[in-house]
């Protein structure tokens, strides 16, 4: 990847292609956790892919392309989420289970879409990509004791919506 | 294994990609630029997700309050500080905590505020000035409800050195999206400044640390920002205190950052240094109230109290828990999760600790003013549900709560829209 990032930066296009599409699972995890729905998923992900070929000549590091490349795709996802809220009257927003594709790993999908973003974010950048949480905190532009915290509480968020629902007292 | 497990152990399995996505990138990958663009790109307005729903939620309401005390005794000096003693007046109407505070803060002024007795029966001295690796912070009004100190400050970049006026303004109000803007409920912004360090109540509680706090206000030049911190304390806190802060960093974002530099990267933006601060604070026990609700569901769960005062409301709800077993398999469980983790940050202990819930973890709850004005949603911790009174009348509140679903009840339309559709529904009034 060190090699790949170096020939990006030189403009190889071939080498940048091969670097995003690399990185298409995570993307596409982080923004659908984020955004919800996959047409502003692709949206972010393509002004992502944008935006990093217009700066990857300014990347100082090859070795943080991942970290770059994921702040910038969370910062796009939050601004496209922040224009939809400003547009749409609620009633509009899908729903937290709503995806517009079939996957296997339903359930994921739906735990992951049920949760603040903030939290889908962390473990998905955690246990999916793998990041320190000192990297995380970087993406995030957040303390490191802050991810902790919000890893602490997804996983009992997570946890949660496996216990079974008792019958609700109706007023 | 348990399914939770199971899913945390999927999180890192592929996910089938959609055809929208993968054309996308194919298309975008196919019709990349060939020459360079020039010139800076702009940083974008961002919508305030500084850990909203964590923010002054601390279980040990750590945040940080920023206290400055200016030396009211030197004129001179009180000249070159213009906004000192009335920085709420110029901040109240933009911050996520809106409200006149006018005619309930307290100026901080070093002869009248000079000492307060603390429980050791020591009186201790305020401290309301810090100055440090050229910034210099002074405080300037302090309120208190009980569970929150409400700070306002000035910060002086002394070498002239700082950009404050392309800090980027963030929104301070939760409706975009939810509701139509409206007089009621405004869509304000603020810009913000992003301090670090540590907190703790002279004689009552330890040091903790402050992450998620901000300094809402805006940049009155490019060296000068006035703003307020809101300190959420780690309880209801019924008796005057004195709050000691412990800054260790102040940073800020600019609309002029280069997003893809390495300064960027390692915020070009930010002072390390020690700003030590000592507020002594008065608890308005005369405006904010604590309700008993005590509406519980079948299995327990349920709403316990309601605390409301002239800045926010909070919403305290009951969960039965449970807690982990000490064994081989919990072990492992916290191996697996917390590798990366050193255990003095979050031992193996604290993990066995941790409440665990047997219904879904979070009521989901709004609260309307009887004129059907929700108030504004500030996140949950804990279980209780924070919101900002945003200078309403909180007088009459109808308090409506749904089990599971998540922003379900933020979701509703009217007060009848919420009543059809939650678990529990309470009516407080001051009657």
């Amino acid at each position: 990847m060190y090699d790949l990032t170096e020939r990006a930066k030189a403009r190889d296009k071939q080498a940048f292609s091969s670097l995003i599409q690399a990185q298409t699972q995570s993307m596409y995890k982080i923004a659908i956790a984020i955004l919800k729905n996959d047409e502003d998923a692709a949206d972010a992900i393509q002004d992502t892919i944008l935006a990093c070929w217009e700066g990857i000549s300014e990347l100082r590091k090859p070795e943080y392309f991942k970290t770059w490349l994921t702040r910038i795709l969370i910062n796009n996802c939050n601004r496209i989420g922040k224009q939809h809220r400003r547009t749409q009257r609620y009633d509009s927003v899908p729903e937290a289970t709503i995806y517009e594709s079939a996957f296997d790993n339903l359930e994921w999908m739906d735990i992951v879409g049920r949760l603040d973003p903030i939290y889908a974010e962390v473990l998905l950048l955690y246990y999916g990509d793998r990041f320190k949480i000192r990297e995380i905190a970087d993406i995030l532009n957040i303390g490191e004791s802050s991810v902790k915290k919000r890893l602490v509480t997804a996983r009992k968020k997570i946890e949660s919506f496996y216990t079974r629902r008792k019958e609700l007292r109706v007023i | 294994m348990k399914k939770d497990v199971m899913l945390i152990n999927s999180l890192e399995n592929e996910v089938v990609v959609p055809d929208i996505i993968v054309n996308r990138i194919t298309d975008t990958l196919a019709c990349l630029p060939d020459t360079e663009t020039t010139g800076r790109v702009k940083r974008q307005k961002r919508t305030y997700r500084n850990s909203i729903w964590l923010k002054s939620l601390s279980s040990v309401a750590a945040v940080f309050i920023l206290l400055v005390i200016v030396c009211i005794s030197n004129p001179a000096f009180a000249a070159k500080l213009p906004f000192i003693g009335r920085i709420f007046s110029q901040v109240q109407d933009d911050t996520t905590f809106k409200g006149d505070f006018s005619n309930r803060a307290q100026p901080l002024e070093n002869d009248e505020r000079a000492g307060a007795e603390v429980p050791s029966g020591e009186t201790v001295q305020g401290i309301f000035v810090a100055e440090d690796k050229g910034i210099r912070l002074t405080a300037s009004e302090v309120y208190c409800d009980g569970v929150s100190v409400f700070l306002t400050a000035q910060l002086e970049y002394l070498n002239g050195d700082a950009r404050l006026t392309t800090v980027p303004s963030v929104y301070t109000s939760r409706y975009s999206g939810i509701h139509e803007e409206s007089e009621e409920m405004p869509e304000t912004t603020a810009q913000m400044l992003f301090p670090m360090g540590e907190w703790s109540l002279e004689g009552k509680t330890e040091r903790a640390g402050m992450d998620d706090t901000v300094f809402e206000g805006k940049a009155v030049d490019d060296n000068t920002f006035i703003g307020m911190l809101v300190v959420p304390l780690d309880m209801y806190r019924a008796e005057d205190g004195v709050l000691n802060l412990y800054f260790k960093m102040i940073r800020y974002d600019s609309t002029e950052d280069d997003l893809f530099s390495e300064e960027m990267y390692n915020s070009e933006h930010r002072s390390d240094g020690e700003w030590n601060l000592v507020i002594p604070y008065t608890v308005d026990r005369e405006d904010t109230r604590i309700i008993t609700v005590d509406e519980y569901m079948e299995e327990g769960s349920g709403l316990e109290k309601v605390l409301i005062s002239p800045y926010q409301v909070i919403v305290y709800t009951k969960v039965p828990v449970s807690h982990r077993e000490d064994n081989e398999e919990t072990r492992a469980l916290y191996d697996k999760w917390f590798s990366g983790v050193k255990e003095e940050e979050f031992s193996y202990e604290a993990f066995l600790a941790e409440d665990l819930y047997e219904e879904e973890q979070l009521y989901d709850v709004i609260v309307y003013t009887k004129d059907g004005i929700p108030l504004d949603p500030q996140g949950s911790f804990d279980n209780n549900a924070y919101f900002s009174s945003q200078g309403l009348d909180v007088s009459d509140l109808y308090v409506f709560a749904k089990r599971g679903e998540w922003l379900s009840m933020i979701k509703s339309e009217s007060i009848e829209d919420a009543r059809n559709k939650c678990d529990i529904e309470v009516h407080l009034t001051d009657d």
